[in-house]
């Protein structure tokens, strides 16, 4: 029990580390994180209801973010064995200055024993 | 290898249905059949953008829904372990006559035997 209670802290805490990796991924466009921390079969369904496999979300992260200020908060991290799901919230600054937020699911799974993000939903509002 | 293909053919085969099921509970307000779907556990993150937990979203399905025609397409199903996702797309007509659609992931996970809807994340147009 008390083992079962330490390995699900540390899954948590890899886990928060990889959101927060995630987050700031997408604030600064790093591609080269992504592609260490997505599955190959990722799939991520954009705000505007585009469903992009890993390829074409690498090419949306490489462009430059045109939103500033971007924050996850409400981080809410469930471990169910060897998968994970992360929903949280986000705020933004748009381009023409006006606060914004947002919503996201992400899913991870355990493999040879790294956590890696399998699917992501992406909403506005 | 034979045997695990036709393992997993049953797997999508069983969230096929039960995505079938889930939207039709969608469509008719059928709070009992959702009762057999979703997992304790259960969170959904709403077009709205609130993250309701199974008794939440329980209440928002009891209410007469303000939509026909809901039908999901380009349903997409993954199974990893005891992991399911579903990527798919919706269409509906607003009460008002007019045409929406939207799109989720329902995320699905096999426990002792049965799967069961862990999380969702849906937005509409």
């Amino acid at each position: 029990m008390q083992a079962t209670t330490v390995a699900n802290n540390a899954d948590t805490d890899a886990l928060r580390k990889l959101n927060d990796d995630y987050i700031h991924a997408v604030r600064t466009s790093d591609a080269r994180r992504f592609r260490e921390i997505l599955a190959e079969d990722f799939l991520n369904t954009n705000p505007d209801g585009s469903l992009l496999d890993k390829a074409g979300f690498l090419e949306q992260i490489a462009r430059p973010l045109a939103l500033s200020n971007f924050e996850a908060h409400d981080v809410r991290i469930r471990v169910l064995g060897d998968a994970a799901i992360i929903h949280g919230r986000t705020s933004y600054t748009k381009p023409d200055g006006q606060a914004a937020s947002g919503r996201y699911t992400d899913i991870w799974v355990r493999s040879d024993g790294r956590w890696l993000a399998v699917a992501a939903q992406v909403s506005r509002g | 290898m034979e045997a695990r293909k036709l393992d997993q053919d049953a797997e999508i085969a069983a969230l096929k249905q039960l995505n079938r099921d889930y939207i039709a509970s969608a469509q008719n307000s059928d709070v009992r059949r959702y009762l057999g779907i979703l997992a304790e556990d259960f969170m959904s993150t709403n077009p709205d953008g609130s993250l309701a937990d199974r008794t939440a979203f329980l209440e928002r399905i009891a209410r007469p829904a303000a939509y026909s025609n809901l039908k999901a397409h380009d349903v997409r199903i993954r199974v990893m372990g005891d992991l399911g996702i579903i990527h798919a797309r919706t269409t509906f007509t607003k009460d008002n006559g007019q045409a929406g659609a939207g799109w989720y992931t329902d995320v699905y996970a096999r426990r002792q035997g049965r799967w069961l809807a862990v999380a969702a994340h849906y937005v509409v147009r």
